[in-house]
C-alpha cells in the first residue's frame, strides 16, 4: 500500500505569469524601474520644485527597496538586460537611481518613522547585511518586534567591503542607520548565547521565527583546480577580503602600498575592488586571473566591464589566462607567483578550470593579494542543526524556511551567492514566509514566471551618455570618481527609456496625473473589416488579426480576420484608433474627447498639446489667443478628421505641439502626426485653406512656460494671411 | 394601374450611369413595373414635371434620386419630390456624397467657367459666351437654370430616407433594393443599403497581407504591373477598400483595378471619411528618417482627389454651403 503526502513540501505550487520590462525581470526585486524611470523623465525643470519631486519619488521606492539609494551606486544588473542595449546602450538606470540618491540621502534624515505598533514577533535576524535588512524592514513595516544580531562595527555586511570611491561611506551610513530608525528595528552586537544551539538558546529568550542571513564573511582559499596552493606563512600575502575589511574600518593608511609592486589573483568585481585599492594605496598592481578578456565567451571575466575599464586607465596590468600554482618567497617574504596556462574555465560540471603546466610564467611582486571568492561560516548553521545527512545546508529553495528547523528561515549569500539585490530579494521572500508561518498560514507560493516584454518599435534611437570619471591622476583617493546626473541629465537619460513593460506594472502617468486613468482600447467587431492598418500603426505589436468563424444561425458559414487588442500590452497610446478607417477602434475613456467634441465654431486658434511634453508640471491650461486648448496623451493620437474638424468649425489656424525627436512616450506619435501634416497640407491647400494655418511644434516644455509664445508667434503670422477664404 | 403603389425615378447631376444600372437589372425590371407604377422617369419615359406636381401630397411611395444637386433645377425637383414621396432614396454615389463631381468644389464657378466655355483646347467660342440664367430675346425672357457655385449631395437640400452608393450602384444591390421596396421590408430610415464594414472584409486579397504594411514609396495602377492576387496597399499602390463601405460586389479589384471609394464611407464615418482615409494611410509611410518619411508623402499627386474622390462635396472640409433657395 503506498499513501500519498499532502503536505506542504509535497504540494504543487500553482504557478502564474506576469510581463515585465526586461529589466525589471532581471532586476531580483523587481524593482519598479520603468514606472521611476518615467517619473524622473517627467520633473519639473526648476531644481526645486525637481527636488521636491525626487523626494516623492524616492518615498515610492524606498518603500519596497529601502537601500536604492545605496543600489544607486553598486547596482546596475537591470542594465544588462535593457532593450536598448543594443540600440544604442543599455539606460544608465543605475546613474538615475544615484541621481535620486543624491537627492533623497539629506532628506532621509528627516524621513518620520514607521507608525505601525509593534505587537508581533518578536523575530531574530543573524546578520545585518542586505539579506538582515530588507528581512527586518519589511516585517518591521507588518509590525514585528524585530532584532538583528550582527557582530560587526557596522551594519552593512558584505557591502561594507565595498571601496569607497565607488560607495560613499555616509551613503551606506545613511541608508542602513535609517532603515534601523524608522523601521524601530533592535540591533545587537553579540548572541549572548556561549555556545550551543544558539537557535534553541534564543527561542529560550522568547524569539519566535529566526532569519539566518551571516552571509559569506570568509575569503575562499587559492587553489589550483582543487588542489590547495599554501603559502606557508610567507609575509606579504593576504586576502584582498581582509585589505578592503581594514580599510573599510579606516585601519589602513593611504601610503600602504606605497613603491611595491602588488599582485591580485581573482577576476571578479571583488578582485577589481582589491587591485583598484591596492593603486590607490600607492601600489604598482598586477591582476591575475584564471578567464579570458573575451567577456562573451564562456571563460569570460566575470567583472563589469565598467571595472575592467576603470582598472585599464589607472595603469593596472591584467593577466588573463592564468592560474596560481605555487606562491613563492625568500626569506619569508613573499616574492614571486608561477603561473601556467589556463585553457578552460568551464565546463560541462561547471567550474572546473584545466591547466597546461607546459606553459607557465612567474610573475614577481611584493604583495600578494588572494581575491578568488569567499565562503560561509559553518559554525552557526552546524551548531543550530540546519545542515542535511550530506552536509548540505537543508531549506526549501522558494520559501526559505529549513528543512530541519520549521522556525528557522535561511537566505542571502549563506544560501547562495550572489549580487546585493538578490541578497535583498531572500531578506524580503523571509519575511514573508515568516509572517505566514507566524500567521499559521500556508508558505505556499505562487511559482511566478516573468516574461520580459520586447523592445517597442521605433527607428530613432539615442546614443547612451558617455560615462563622465574623474581622470585617472585625480582619482588617486578614495573619494567617488563618478560624476553623476544632473536634473537636466537625469530628465534626459530618463526619456531614453523604451518603457518596454506593460502599463498595468507602472501608470507613471496616471500618479503623475498626465492622465486620471489608464484608458483600454475598444475594438467594434461590428465595424472591424479586418483590413491591418492598426497593426501597422501599433508600436507595441498589440495589435493584431485574428481570424474567427462566421456564424450563420448557429453554423460556421465561414472565416472572416478581425482585428483585436491584447489589452495587457496595449499602451492605449490610440495611435491605432487614429488610423482606422473605419472608426472601429475607441479608446475608452478617452482624455481629450470631450474637448475635440466641444470646439468652438468662429474664428481662433485651436492647439493640441501633448500632455507628456507640454506644461506637464503646470496646471495653468489657460492660454490667451486660443480657441481651445486641447491635452492629448499623443499627437500620433490627433487624427486628421479632429484638424479638419477645427477649420469646418471656422478656426482660423491649429497649432499641434508634440515632443521632441526620439522623445515620444509611445515611441514615434509625432512622427505619425507629421505624416498626416504632410498629407493634410496639400488637402488644406486643394480646398482652399492656406498650409501655413496647420503647424507642429516639437520640443519638451515641462512648464509649459513657451506654449503662449508660441500661440502668440502662430496668431501674428496667421494674421499676415487674414481670415479663411469663404 | 391606380391600385399599384407609385415610383419615380429621377436624375440630377449625373452621368446617366445610375439609370444605366437600373436598365441592367435585365428583365427583373418587369417585376418592377409590375409592382409600381412608375410615375416619372426622365431618361426613359415621357412624363413631365407638371404630372408630378398634379399629384397629391406623399402620392408616390418611393422618389429614387441619382446624381447631384449642381442647378436650381435640380433643386426645385428635388423639393418636389420630396413633397409628392413618402420616401426619397439617394441613389449612386453622386446623390449619396456629391460623387466625383463634387471634386469642383475644389474650383469656384469662376474658373469652372473660364475653363469649360474659354480656356479649354477643344472650345472655340469667340464671343466668349456664357450661358445666362436668363436671356433677353426679342422681348422674351429665356431662362435656364441656375448653375451653383458648388455641387451638393442630395441630403443637403432635402431629407433623404435611404442611401444606395456606388458609382453606379450594382445590379445585385438594385435587385435587393428593389425586393426591399416590394416587400416593404425596409431598414430603419437614414440607413445605407450596404452592409457596415469595409471593402477589405470581403476582399480576397486581404489574407495576403503582411502582418504590418509599410508603404515606402506610392505607386500608381498604371505605373506598374500588379500583382493580380495581392493586396494593393501592401504593393503600394493606394487602395480605398480599408476606407470603403463594402458591398459593391468587388468588381474593381476583380479586374486588378484597386478600390477607389465609390461605395463611401464606412457606417458611422459618414463625412469623415477622407480624413479617416488619409490618417490610416499617414500611419503606413515608412521610412527611417524624417526627410525620407517626407519624401515619400510628397509623391503622392493630389492626395485630396484621392482622399475624396467621391466625397468631397459632403466632407467636412467643404466651403460653407451656400445658401440655397428653398432649404
Amino acid at each position: 500500500m503506498w499513501q500519498l503526502r499532502t503536505d506542504e513540501q509535497a504540494s504543487a505550487e500553482a504557478a502564474v505569469e506576469q510581463t515585465l520590462p526586461p529589466c525589471q525581470v532581471r532586476c531580483p526585486i523587481k524593482e519598479s524601474i520603468q514606472r521611476s524611470n518615467v517619473m524622473i523623465s517627467l520633473l519639473p525643470n526648476e531644481p526645486e520644485k525637481a527636488r521636491e519631486g525626487v523626494i516623492q519619488i524616492g518615498d515610492f521606492l524606498y518603500d519596497r527597496n529601502p537601500l536604492f539609494t545605496v543600489c544607486g551606486y553598486i547596482c546596475g544588473i537591470c542594465e544588462r538586460d535593457c532593450n536598448y542595449k543594443t540600440k544604442g546602450g543599455s539606460i544608465k538606470r543605475r546613474l538615475l537611481k544615484q541621481f535620486l540618491s543624491d537627492n533623497y540621502t539629506p532628506y532621509l534624515k528627516e524621513k518620520k518613522p514607521l507608525d505601525v505598533p509593534k505587537d508581533k514577533g518578536p523575530v531574530a535576524i543573524l546578520g545585518g547585511g542586505p539579506a538582515g535588512l530588507l528581512c527586518a524592514w519589511e516585517l518591521s513595516k507588518k509590525g514585528y518586534d524585530v532584532t538583528i544580531f550582527d557582530s560587526n562595527p557596522k551594519l552593512g555586511g558584505a557591502v561594507r567591503y565595498i571601496p569607497k570611491y565607488r560607495l560613499p561611506e555616509d551613503v551606506l551610513d545613511t541608508a542602513v542607520d535609517n532603515i534601523v530608525r524608522l523601521g524601530g528595528i533592535k540591533v545587537e552586537k553579540e548572541l549572548k548565547v556561549n555556545g550551543g544551539d544558539p537557535i534553541a538558546k534564543l527561542k529560550e529568550k522568547g524569539f519566535k521565527a529566526f532569519f539566518i542571513a551571516t552571509g559569506t564573511p570568509y575569503p575562499r582559499a587559492l587553489t589550483l583546480g582543487i588542489k590547495a596552493v599554501d603559502w606557508q606563512g610567507l609575509e606579504n600575502v593576504m586576502y584582498g577580503l581582509t585589505l578592503l575589511d581594514e580599510i573599510g574600518k579606516g585601519n589602513i593608511p593611504s601610503d600602504y602600498f606605497k613603491g611595491k609592486r602588488v599582485i591580485v589573483i581573482g577576476g571578479g568585481n571583488v578582485a577589481f575592488d582589491a587591485a583598484r585599492t591596492a593603486v590607490r594605496l600607492g601600489g604598482q598592481v598586477t591582476l591575475v586571473c584564471l578567464e579570458t578578456w573575451d567577456k562573451s565567451s564562456k571563460d569570460g571575466i566575470p567583472a563589469d566591464p565598467e571595472e575592467i575599464e576603470g582598472a585599464h586607465q589607472e595603469g593596472i596590468r591584467i593577466v588573463y589566462s592564468r592560474g596560481t600554482r605555487s606562491v613563492i618567497g625568500e626569506g619569508g617574504k613573499f616574492t614571486k607567483i608561477d603561473c601556467p596556462k589556463c585553457t578552460s574555465v568551464f565546463d560541462e560540471k561547471g567550474f572546473n578550470p584545466k591547466f597546461d603546466v607546459s606553459d607557465c610564467i612567474q610573475i614577481e611582486g611584493d604583495v600578494l593579494l588572494v581575491t578568488i571568492g569567499q565562503t560561509w561560516d559553518r559554525s552557526v548553521l552546524q551548531n543550530a542543526g540546519l545542515f542535511d545527512e550530506k552536509g548540505r545546508l537543508a531549506v526549501n529553495a522558494l520559501t526559505l524556511q529549513s528543512l530541519k528547523n520549521k522556525d528557522v528561515f535561511i537566505g542571502g549569500d549563506v544560501r547562495r551567492i550572489g549580487f546585493m539585490v538578490d541578497a535583498m530579494a531572500e531578506g524580503r521572500q523571509a519575511a514573508d514566509s515568516i509572517d505566514r508561518y507566524l500567521r499559521g498560514v500556508s508558505l505556499g507560493r505562487w511559482l511566478v514566471q516573468y516574461q520580459g516584454s520586447e523592445a517597442p518599435l521605433r527607428d530613432m534611437f539615442k546614443p547612451e551618455p558617455a560615462p563622465k570619471w574623474t581622470p585617472p591622476d585625480k582619482r588617486m583617493n578614495f573619494d567617488p570618481f563618478e560624476i553623476g546626473f544632473t536634473l537636466e541629465e537625469a530628465t534626459k537619460e530618463a526619456r531614453r527609456c523604451l518603457e518596454c513593460g506593460p502599463c498595468i506594472s507602472c501608470k507613471a502617468c496616471v500618479a503623475t496625473d498626465i492622465q486620471p486613468e489608464l484608458p483600454t482600447v475598444k475594438v467594434d467587431e461590428a465595424l472591424c473589416s479586418g483590413c491591418g492598418i492598426c497593426v501597422a500603426a501599433c508600436n507595441y505589436r498589440t495589435a493584431h488579426l485574428r481570424e474567427q468563424p462566421i456564424l450563420f444561425e448557429g453554423r460556421e458559414v465561414g472565416v472572416e480576420r478581425i482585428s483585436y487588442t491584447d489589452p495587457l500590452l496595449c499602451k492605449a497610446c490610440g495611435h491605432c484608433v487614429s488610423a482606422c478607417p473605419s472608426g472601429a477602434r475607441e479608446l475608452i475613456p478617452d482624455i481629450s474627447a470631450a474637448e475635440k467634441h466641444d470646439i468652438a465654431e468662429g474664428p481662433g486658434i485651436v492647439c493640441f498639446a501633448c500632455k507628456f511634453g507640454w506644461g506637464y508640471t503646470s496646471n495653468n491650461g489657460h492660454f490667451k489667443n486660443v480657441k481651445n486648448m486641447i491635452p492629448v496623451v499623443c499627437t500620433g493620437k490627433v487624427d486628421a478628421t479632429n484638424i479638419v474638424e477645427a477649420f469646418r468649425k471656422g478656426s482660423d489656424g491649429v497649432l499641434l505641439l508634440g515632443c521632441a525627436e526620439g522623445d515620444c512616450h509611445f515611441q514615434d506619435g509625432n512622427q505619425e502626426a507629421k505624416k498626416r501634416i504632410y498629407l493634410l497640407h496639400k488637402v488644406l491647400e486643394a480646398f482652399g485653406i492656406e498650409k501655413e494655418r496647420l503647424e507642429m511644434v516639437t520640443g519638451i516644455d515641462p512648464s509649459g512656460e513657451r506654449i503662449q509664445g508660441l500661440i502668440n508667434g502662430f496668431t501674428d503670422r496667421l494674421k499676415g494671411l487674414g481670415p479663411i477664404k469663404k | 394601374m391606380a391600385d399599384k403603389p407609385k415610383l419615380a425615378i429621377c436624375w440630377f447631376g449625373g452621368c446617366g450611369g445610375c439609370d444605366e444600372a437600373i436598365v441592367d437589372i435585365n428583365e427583373d425590371i418587369l417585376k418592377v413595373t409590375a409592382a409600381f407604377d412608375l410615375v416619372l422617369w426622365p431618361v426613359a419615359l415621357d412624363f413631365k414635371y407638371h404630372h408630378i406636381e398634379a399629384m397629391k401630397d406623399n402620392e408616390i411611395l418611393v422618389s429614387i434620386i441619382n446624381g447631384s444637386v449642381r442647378n436650381s433645377e435640380h433643386e426645385e425637383i428635388a423639393h418636389l419630390l420630396r413633397r409628392k414621396s413618402q420616401m426619397i432614396l439617394a441613389f449612386g454615389a453622386c446623390a449619396c456624397f456629391g460623387g466625383t463631381p463634387g471634386l469642383a468644389n475644389l474650383r469656384s464657378k469662376e474658373d469652372i467657367f473660364q475653363w469649360v466655355y474659354r480656356d479649354s483646347p477643344t472650345v472655340v467660342n469667340p464671343n466668349g459666351n456664357v450661358p445666362q440664367p436668363v436671356t433677353k430675346k426679342n422681348g422674351n425672357d429665356l431662362t435656364l437654370p441656375e448653375f451653383y457655385t458648388q455641387v451638393h449631395p442630395l441630403n443637403h437640400v432635402i431629407d433623404v430616407d435611404y442611401y444606395l452608393p456606388g458609382c453606379p450602384p450594382p445590379p445585385d444591390r438594385i435587385r435587393s433594393m428593389g425586393r426591399k421596396l416590394i416587400s416593404g421590408d425596409m431598414p430603419p430610415k437614414g440607413s445605407t443599403l450596404a452592409p457596415s464594414t469595409a471593402l477589405c472584409d470581403v476582399c480576397e486579397r486581404n489574407k495576403t497581407k503582411p502582418e504590418r504594411m509599410e508603404i515606402k514609396e506610392f505607386k500608381r495602377i498604371h505605373e506598374v504591373e500588379a500583382d493580380p492576387e495581392k493586396c494593393f496597399l501592401a504593393q503600394g499602390i493606394l487602395c480605398a477598400g480599408p476606407a470603403t463601405r463594402r458591398g459593391c460586389g468587388e468588381s474593381c479589384i476583380k479586374i486588378n483595378i484597386p478600390c477607389r471609394g465609390c461605395f463611401g464611407p464606412v457606417e458611422g464615418v459618414a463625412g469623415m471619411g477622407g480624413s479617416k482615409y488619409l490618417s490610416a494611410i499617414a500611419s503606413l509611410i515608412s521610412a527611417e528618417t524624417e526627410e525620407g518619411r517626407k519624401k515619400i508623402a510628397g509623391e503622392l499627386d493630389d492626395p485630396a482627389g484621392y482622399f475624396y474622390r467621391f466625397t468631397t462635396a459632403a466632407s467636412l472640409l467643404q466651403k460653407r454651403r451656400e445658401p440655397l433657395k428653398k432649404a
